[in-house]
């Protein structure tokens, strides 16, 4: 059988580069795999150590939840851990503090948690106890091994237990840092026969190979599911663990995309008479594409073959290979245009003398494209005709090109608009929190009201916090992993009272039923005198404070006092009386009368301090964050503190040092580190497709442009003999005049109008804007968008200029001879 | 008898030429019978290579019916006439207009190739023999003569078995010897295998030879049998 003919296909030279510049290209891809691949194993390895095997837990299940689960066959069961009560410890007054859960965990448990020891050995035996090192550090028990520990248990509501055990050894904390919210044992036993079977059980699984998203999908009849996020690897590409592959994997497809585009592109400048001649023989750009196409396909099959192979046996991460498949098809895609591009410019230009055409003589004008198939002039217009035409025109070059560019601006308008969205969701989560330290809240019943002729017996009870201790927030500031962000504290314990408050709307209120826009608002003291607690909210988060900043409506505040504590905000909105006592925030509401700017405001502490503040300023503005009557200042010891990452390099040993301190103090401590990153890494990898989407629309089109200039300037020349002529020896004249006739550019700039007057339309469509000042932003938005565009326009006409004094037209004018500058003499094809 | 390949009625074409226009062809009308070797001979600028370009679909005339194998392509759209020159039409150039880098063989197939048309190979290989050309068929084209190079474009050109073989000045770049050689080969093509050939001359020797000859002149064309 005959070998398969073809003009690209055929060149043996070029096939050969192609295939050693395919197997370079290869061989790069599957070091890089391999090397993604070690170094994802060791990551791999490293967060299993520290947060567990474990992929899926079910906590707070049953024996029957267990035994539901072992019928799934995607799961395998991991560990598990019974569990048998709380540990606590009675106060003086009686009352009950909890130190944790206490329980047995089985073999399989303690082979894939990775739980380190301090000291000590693991418990063998039933009276055999291993602690965390934060509940013998909160019950205050040292970590000597071998002591004899009395402890509470509490197994029920109703059943607390006093048992003995031997402390065989202190475990490293672990209970706070791994993805189950501290739900896990912190007080472990050994194993014992003679258990309860209704006891609590904690289920850990891992998937069976290639079921590793079950877990999304799995219901748990009993208990709560939590997944091993930490375990979890990140799959963003511009993560600092894999941001060094990323930018391999860029460099190496992209030194190969322009070494594959240059060689051909010269390649096909080279031979441009050549296929010219075969548009005259009748071969249509399409066949010679197809043809390259096909040589490429040959060329690539044995190096994609081994590309596949490699991936399938190093298995790098599900990212490499995600970007890996679309970074190439991509690269492939735009090659593939820009070459058809070449192909289809090289048939039309003709830039040899006459002696190197085929026929030697000059051709004729060319005609209309209206009148080709008319030559005898024009005809009655008909629905034929019309239809006819109708059809030249969508299948025209002029309409395929026109519908490349608006596809192409579509597409860089989406990835623009894109990744402006994201961005700002991105900052956003920039600006988020990872931990939240925040004192106990200690409920307390405070007031009761005895039943009477105006209603029933009704109990206020209200939660006290305690604020944080200096030494925690000193240790956190100073924590250089750490980045503090706002220290608030937001309590509802202190008396507000003012001149004439007694006139104020607070009073008119029934006891109590104000508590739909304000639920601490008005309540009896011990001795039965009606006393207003408002919400007092002090923060120093500068996004807060400027928020507040932009809300104050009435007064002005110097801020220093207000941060002092000296001067406060008053959020009084316009208030509407819905039903008798019960009153909204609303916009045609009342005003309160008693309270003005000025006025001064007596806050009473818990503790029986008086504070006087100045009331500077008011929020009028219902806002859904801030009730009615709201007391904004600063300067109160914070009850809670929020901080952040400043790099997630550090998390575990950050996260272990804060879940010590919490547990040290007594605090509740949040933990949104892992759920913060992975939203960060999604954004990162949408902003990464979009950014990606943008520019390679902005190359396609910079490529496309550069061509038409390319040619332009060869036709500027003959513009200029001829305003020479006519006395007007002006290059750039010529240069401007071409470029109004030049299609290439009017199609261009057609679409942009096209697409902008588009996309204004169908925003003010869907948004219907109120205001010229709406639209107007609107615009401004689009237009953004489009300045990109405009760049790209600018950056061809500065390639071109730039090119006229050397480069790449240097380059080929001296590869193919002084031919190529030669104006056109032919334009019959 | 034999039928008629081409058939001219009333060809005529214009080129602006300033302000004004000039016609190089003035209403030809004329016939090429199937199998026959046809040269068409005139003064430089006559219009020699606008018939033979208007003949093989590359310009439009301004008026005029052109059929080739019974079919106008007088009104045929750029699209149309491209597989027209791809199927019905062959072409030989004074210039070879071969490729250095690709085979003797290959340069013959690569159209069809390029086509995706299937090459006969029995005619493939009859070619390469009336063209004394079969020892030749792996030789790169850059290493032959002149007139090795013009028979390996004539068997191009023959080899999607065209209606009509254009043929413009084939022997203008050879010498006397190699020249009657060509023409004789292409002689050979009408009879052997049965081909429409027109051949664009200067060469009135040659031209004398030919199975018919149209001389253009002032824009008209006169005919004249061997």
């Amino acid at each position: 059988m005959k070998r398969r003919t073809g003009f690209f296909f055929t060149n043996r030279k070029l096939v050969r580069r192609f295939r050693i510049l395919f197997w370079l290209l290869a061989l790069s891809l599957i070091g890089l795999s391999g090397m993604e691949r070690l170094w994802t194993a060791s990551l791999q390895d490293y967060a299993e150590r520290n947060y567990g095997l474990w992929q899926g837990a079910i906590l707070s299940a049953s024996e029957k939840e267990g035994k539901r689960q072992q019928e799934n066959p995607m799961l395998i069961e991991a560990g598990r851990q019974i569990v048998e009560g709380t540990v606590v410890r009675m106060d003086e007054d009686g009352r009950e503090t909890a130190f944790g859960t206490i329980g047995q965990a089985d073999e399989a448990f303690w082979e894939m948690a990775g739980i380190r020891l301090k000291t000590g050995e693991l418990p063998q035996k039933p009276d055999e106890i291993a602690i965390e090192a934060q509940g013998l550090d909160a019950l205050g028990i040292s970590y000597e091994p071998g002591q004899m520990l009395e402890l509470l248990v509490r197994k029920d509501e109703n059943t607390v237990e006093t048992r003995v055990y031997r402390l065989c050894g202190v475990l490293e904390n672990y209970s706070r840092v791994w993805s189950t919210d501290g739900s896990t044992l912190n007080f472990f036993t050994g194993l014992s026969e003679m258990r309860e079977p209704d006891f609590p059980v904690h289920l850990f699984y891992t998937a069976h190979e290639g079921y590793g998203d079950i877990f999304d999908n799995l219901h748990p009849e009993e208990g709560t599911l939590y997944q091993n996020e930490n375990r979890k690897l990140t799959q963003n590409p511009l993560s600092a663990q894999n941001r060094t592959f990323t930018i391999g994997l860029v460099l190496i497809l992209l030194l190969f995309g322009v070494l594959q585009s240059e060689y051909l592109m010269v390649w096909i400048y080279r031979r441009q008479h050549q296929i010219r001649l075969f548009r005259i023989l009748g071969i249509r750009s399409f066949a010679l594409f197809k043809d390259l196409v096909f040589m490429l396909v040959h060329a690539l099959f044995w190096p994609v073959i081994a590309v596949a192979a490699a991936l399938l046996l190093l298995r790098p991460s599900t990212w490499f290979v995600l970007m890996l498949i679309v970074s190439c098809l991509l690269l492939f895609g735009l090659n593939l245009l820009v070459f058809a591009v070449c192909i289809s410019q090289a048939g039309r230009q003709m830039t040899g003398d006459s002696k190197k055409q085929p026929f030697k003589k000059d051709g004729p004008k060319k005609p209309h494209r209206w009148q080709k198939n008319h030559p005898e002039g024009a005809k009655a217009i008909t629905l034929q005709l019309v239809v006819q035409r109708l059809q030249t025109a969508l299948t025209s070059k002029l309409a395929v090109l026109f519908a490349v560019f608006l596809g192409l601006q579509i597409i860089f308008c989406v990835g623009t608009i894109s990744l402006y969205t994201l961005n700002q969701s991105r900052k956003a989560l920039d600006s988020g929190v990872d931990y939240i330290l925040e004192s106990a809240e200690q409920t307390e019943e405070k007031y009761t009201l005895e039943a009477n002729a105006d209603g029933p017996a009704w109990t206020y009870v209200y939660s006290l916090k305690e604020t944080l201790p200096e030494s925690v927030i000193q240790k956190v500031s100073d924590n250089g992993n750490l980045e503090l962000v706002s220290r608030s504290s937001s309590s509802a314990n202190a008396v507000l009272s003012w001149k004439n408050m007694e006139d104020s709307l607070v009073y008119q209120s029934q006891p109590g039923a104000f508590t739909q826009s304000n639920p601490a608002a008005l309540q009896p003291d011990p001795n039965g005198n009606w006393r207003f607690y408002p919400l007092v909210y002090s923060t120093d988060h500068e996004d807060e404070i400027l928020e507040i900043q932009n809300l104050v409506s009435e007064g002005t505040i110097s801020w220093p006092n207000w941060k002092a504590g000296k001067e406060a905000v008053l959020v009084l909105p316009p208030v509407q009386e819905e039903q008798p006592g019960i009153f909204n925030a609303m916009w045609d509401g009342q005003t309160d009368p008693t309270l003005a700017v000025g006025t001064e405001l007596y806050l009473q502490e818990m503790d029986g301090s008086q504070k006087t503040m100045r009331l500077s300023g008011i929020i009028r503005t219902p806002d859904s964050r801030f009730r009615p009557y709201t007391v904004l200042t600063g300067g109160n010891q914070p009850e809670r503190i929020e901080a952040r990452l400043t790099g997630f390099k550090n998390q575990l040993p950050v996260e272990m040092d804060l879940s010590q301190m919490a547990a040290d103090n007594g605090l509740q401590f949040t933990n949104y580190a892992a759920e913060r990153q992975q939203q960060i890494q999604r954004l990162q990898i949408r902003m990464l497709f979009s950014l990606f989407l943008a520019a390679a629309a902005l190359v396609t089109g910079f490529l496309i442009l550069w061509t038409t200039l390319q040619d332009l300037r060869q036709k500027t020349a003959a513009y200029q003999i001829k305003f020479e002529r006519i006395g007007i020896p002006a290059r750039i004249i010529a240069g401007i005049f071409q470029k109004l006739r030049n299609r290439n550019l009017g199609l261009f700039l057609g679409s942009s109008l096209l697409l902008f007057a588009g996309m204004l339309a169908g925003a003010i469509a869907m948004t219907g804007p109120r205001s010229l000042q709406d639209l107007m932003d609107l615009s401004l938005w689009l237009a953004t968008a489009y300045l990109g565009f405009l760049l790209l326009v600018l950056a061809v006409n500065w390639m071109s200029r730039s090119d006229k004094q050397g480069g790449l037209s240097r380059d080929l004018k001296r590869i193919s001879g002084p031919q190529a500058e030669e104006p056109p003499i032919n334009q019959s094809l | 008898m034999n039928k008629i390949r081409v058939n001219v009625e009333g060809l005529t074409k214009t080129y602006p030429n300033g302000s004004k226009t000039r016609t190089i062809l003035d209403h030809c009308t004329f016939q090429i019978e199937s199998e026959k070797l046809t040269a068409i001979t005139g003064a430089s600028g006559s219009g020699k290579t606008t018939l033979l370009k208007i003949l093989g679909g590359l310009l439009q005339p301004d008026s005029g019916s052109v059929q080739i194998a019974g079919r106008e392509i007088s009104g045929l759209s750029e699209a149309e006439r491209s597989d027209y020159r791809a199927l019905q039409a062959g072409f030989v150039f004074q210039d070879y207009e071969l490729l250095d880098e690709y085979t003797v063989g290959e340069n013959i197939r690569l159209i069809g190739g390029l086509l995706g048309k299937r090459i006969d190979e029995g005619w493939y290989r009859q070619l390469l023999k009336t063209l004394d050309l079969e020892a030749l068929e792996d030789a790169f084209v850059g290493t032959l003569s002149g007139g090795e190079k013009q028979r390996t474009a004539i068997a191009r050109a023959l080899c999607l078995k065209p209606a009509v073989v254009f043929a413009d000045e084939p022997t203008g770049n050879l010498d006397a010897e190699n020249a009657w050689n060509v023409f004789r080969l292409l002689k050979k093509c009408c009879t052997i295998h049965g081909q429409t050939i027109l051949l664009v001359t200067h060469d009135l020797g040659l031209a004398k030879q030919a199975d018919r000859l149209l001389i253009l002149e002032n824009g008209k064309v006169r005919a004249y049998e061997a």
